[in-house]
């Protein structure tokens, strides 16, 4: 059970007599926020799940209706006030979501610069995400930066972001392994192989008026800011809220064009490990790469390919050599780390790196934001705390469900021929 | 709507995290910028960690800092290589633990820093102790020594590399005695792995200075003192460094190192700040012929400079560069400042809010000579930082001391 709190699915004591006070008395004053910004009232105070002293854990999490979901650590501990929004990737068009980004990062520019704010826009575990950090002095700024992320994508200006998303296709295409990465999406977010298009204008708009509706946005503050301030400057951002009309706008694949490779051959593989928020499957990922880093594959390349991000963990290995059966080796080779065999060599490694990534991560305010909206679950039933416990905790045997989700996903796309 | 109040911490923690942000307050504006002769006196033994305490903290670093190297190019080569292998010998010792470990080095430090969950914290504080006392093994030194070596061959003698040669040695007072910038050959770096292994790294360069930003408990009341008084001390008595030093090159690129004296009883945090605001400056004056620049603040309390340009833009960088620390300390630089400010505090307290930045933080100020007080006073500075007053005072008083510039004229 976390300290100070009573076990999940009991209420809160009425013997813990402050922490009940501080119940009413922050039910009461959300009614009353709730009134003025015109949702509906009938607060139910949640039990307790959350520790006190636990910063990987957010003090509190509330849920608006017909707005977002604010999931706020409030502490005087630290100097800067930081913001995530992160916003579901609806529909699964990761180049429309390059675009909204960049058109966002391009609007609020400006304002983070004159702050001096940390600004930084991507998908991450198949949610689009933003984040601000700024001095604690400048929240109200740092707002209207948030504000300016996540409004509206505008036509005009839409230019150069569909120039970058085109010419990135295009580079992409040029090479087997970047023919790779677009196979991945096309066939895991597109339903078919090939490259997903490069959208327009109005798909990007489509695109924001889904995921951006404001009852679908979480938005996470690390800072040592008052509930009413939380209120009044993020609760209304993003699009109305409410499902969208119609179904999403969605082409399928188009077929690439093949890149010649006159000096050498590929040989490719991709695969799922399972959900990317599992330390199990970060640990197999991160005992993939100490073993290719480790192992002497001879006459040939071999790389690891991200694939999606789609929070499936989907990965891609390619293997060059000048001749096919030297690639060919090479990726049998690779691919013979995820046996049980293999695993067993480095599983243990790969276990340290995942969890110290994780640590180095939640060290900055902004791998906290990311930590915590990745590990943030509706029912309060994981957090940034559960992760890194089940990291500590993990076992080799723990890991077989992870090989099984390797041998059913495995594909052998061609790509260079 | 669902609802999860948001619990509070403990009030003796609060209580006391803000009462250390109180005295932190104080004690900030008085960091000294250079050694302190006298002052009060240290506070734990050498080799014991000051413990930083933070209100917030997810994740607990240690920091292991060395003073940086002073000596003759072939001294920074042995630095460079030994911290290499030392680095590569506690990942070793560490390699199953959840521990994250970066190196950095200034011209105040070295800096080994352990990232980590606050519950192995004396692990990993230990490990990195039994590291620096234990000869390096040979295989790591060798190791390090062969990569120093095909550094050397690739970019011994590079323009860029003479330069950093010529103006460590006016840095280090010896510009004008020949031979202050020569390289050491390839060749010679077979002797530094012998040097390296005769000791451990705590014989060779002295005990190190040691940081841990831990959990609210870690930190005794008793280590609360007044701060001591600002004391100001000149540099160590060094042959005068001539103002300009020319030396030809036909690269394409000029490059220009420029050290600034600050005035007397500018503080640590002013210095860092003005430093700050005029990287601010330049960056937003940059030009295509700007091709890049970098400052630091020496371990004699120096402002130092660093400008690479294009040939064709002869001279006009270091007027440009003069003219900006003349308007930083100008009356009517005011909107100017007010401009440059905000981005600064967003600077200062994003390197400050994690506690490996933190942790570094202190380790240098504690390299500097602050006592344990100033130097944990630094790492919440972001609350309470120099007014614009201040600081156009302190870029009012700094005066060009050295000019070397290596290019054409």
């Amino acid at each position: 059970m976390p300290r100070g709190g009573s076990p999940a699915g009991h209420p809160a004591s009425l013997g813990d007599q402050p922490k009940f006070r501080r119940v009413l008395s922050a039910a009461a004053c959300l009614s009353c926020i709730a009134g003025l910004i015109g949702a509906e009232p009938g607060l139910e105070p949640e039990p307790f799940r959350a520790s006190p002293d636990d910063p990987l854990v957010p003090d509190s999490v509330l849920t608006i209706p017909s707005g977002p979901t604010l999931i706020l650590e409030r502490t005087a501990g630290i100097p800067v006030v930081g913001i995530r929004v992160s916003a579901p990737l609806d529909p699964p068009w990761p180049g429309a979501a390059r675009i909204l980004v960049e058109q966002a990062l391009d609007r609020a520019r400006g304002r983070a610069e004159a702050i001096g704010a940390e600004l930084w826009g991507g998908v991450q575990d198949g949610r689009i995400a933003f984040h601000a950090i700024a001095d604690a002095r400048y929240a109200d700024e740092l707002a209207w930066v948030v504000r300016l992320l996540t409004a509206e994508p505008e036509a005009i200006g839409a230019g150069g972001a569909t120039a970058r998303e085109r010419a990135r296709l295009d580079r992409f295409a040029e090479t087997p392994r970047g023919r790779l990465v677009l196979e991945m999406e096309g066939r895991v977010l597109g339903g078919g192989g090939g490259a997903l298009p490069v959208p327009g204008v109005d798909e990007v708009r489509d695109m924001w008026r889904r995921s951006h509706a404001r009852d679908r946005l979480r938005i996470l503050v690390l800072g040592d800011l008052p509930l009413h301030w939380v209120f009044a400057d993020l609760s209304r951002i993003g699009a109305p809220p409410g499902p969208q009309a119609g179904a999403p706008i969605m082409p399928p694949p188009q077929p690439l064009p093949f890149p010649e490779s006159p000096l050498y051959t590929w040989s490719a593989a991709a695969f799922s490990l399972g959900p990317a928020r599992d330390p199990a499957v970060l640990t197999v990922v991160a005992a993939l790469r100490v073993g290719l880093l480790r192992s002497e594959i001879p006459n040939a390349a071999v790389n690891l390919v991200e694939g999606p991000d789609d929070r499936s963990a989907w990965l891609g290995v390619t293997a060059r050599a000048p001749r096919s059966r030297d690639a060919d080796g090479a990726l049998a080779s690779a691919l013979a780390l995820m046996t049980a065999e293999g695993l067993d060599a480095w599983w243990m490694q790969g276990a340290a790196t995942a969890r110290s990534d994780f640590i180095a991560a939640a060290s900055t305010p902004a791998g906290w934001l990311a930590l915590s909206d990745r590990y943030h679950a509706p029912d309060g039933g994981t957090n940034a705390r559960t992760a890194l416990d089940r990291f500590t905790t993990l076992r080799r045997q723990d890991l077989a469900p992870v090989l099984e989700q390797f041998q059913a996903t495995l594909f052998r796309p061609g790509i260079d021929r | 709507m669902s609802w999860r109040p948001p619990p509070r911490r403990s009030r003796h923690s609060r209580g006391f995290v803000h009462g250390l942000l109180a005295v932190a307050a104080t004690a900030s504006a008085i960091v000294p910028l250079q050694a302190q002769e006298n002052g009060s006196g240290p506070i734990r033994s050498r080799d014991s960690p000051l413990i930083i305490t933070r209100g917030w903290l997810p994740v607990a670093s240690v920091t292991m800092a060395f003073p940086a190297s002073e000596g003759t190019h072939r001294d920074a080569l042995l630095v460079q290589a030994g911290d290499a292998a030392l680095l590569e010998a506690i990942r070793e010792t560490m390699a199953d633990q959840p521990v994250r470990l970066t190196y950095d080095s200034d011209a105040t430090g070295r800096y080994f820093v352990a990232t980590a969950a606050p519950e192995v914290v004396e692990s990993v504080l230990g490990a990195m102790r039994r590291a620096a006392r234990t000869t390096l093994p040979t295989r790591l030194v060798e190791d390090a020594v062969s990569a120093l070596r095909s550094d050397l061959v690739f970019r011994g003698e590079l323009p860029r590399s003479r330069f950093d040669r010529v103006m460590d040695a006016h840095l280090r007072g010896e510009g004008g005695a020949p031979g202050g910038g020569a390289a050491v050959a390839p060749a010679d770096s077979a002797g530094l792995a012998a040097e390296i292994t005769t000791g451990t790294p705590a014989a060779r360069w002295g005990a190190p200075t040691w940081v841990v930003v831990g959990s609210e408990e870690a930190l005794a009341a008793d280590e609360l003192r007044s701060p001591p008084l600002l004391v100001a001390v000149d540099a160590p008595a060094r042959p005068p460094e001539p103002l300009l030093t020319q030396l030809p090159s036909d690269a394409v690129t000029r490059w220009v190192g420029s050290v600034f004296r600050f005035p007397p009883r500018t503080t640590l945090l002013e210095a860092f700040f003005v430093r700050l605001l005029l990287e601010e400056s330049l960056e937003r004056r940059r030009d295509p012929d700007l091709f890049e620049f970098d400052t630091e603040i020496d371990a004699l309390g120096r402002l130092v400079v660093r400008l690479s340009t294009s040939a064709d833009a002869s001279g006009s960088w270091e007027i440009r560069l003069d003219e900006t620390i003349r308007r930083l300390g100008s009356e009517d630089g005011g909107v100017r400042l007010d401009q440059l400010l905000p981005p600064v505090h967003s600077h200062w307290s994003r390197q400050l809010a994690p506690a490996p930045g933190a942790g570094r933080a202190a380790a240098e100020a504690l390299l500097r000579g602050a006592t344990d007080l100033q130097a944990a006073a630094l790492t919440h500075s972001a609350a309470n930082p120099p007014t614009a007053e201040r600081l156009r005072a302190v870029a009012r008083g700094m005066t060009l001391a050295i000019r070397v510039v290596y290019g054409s004229s």
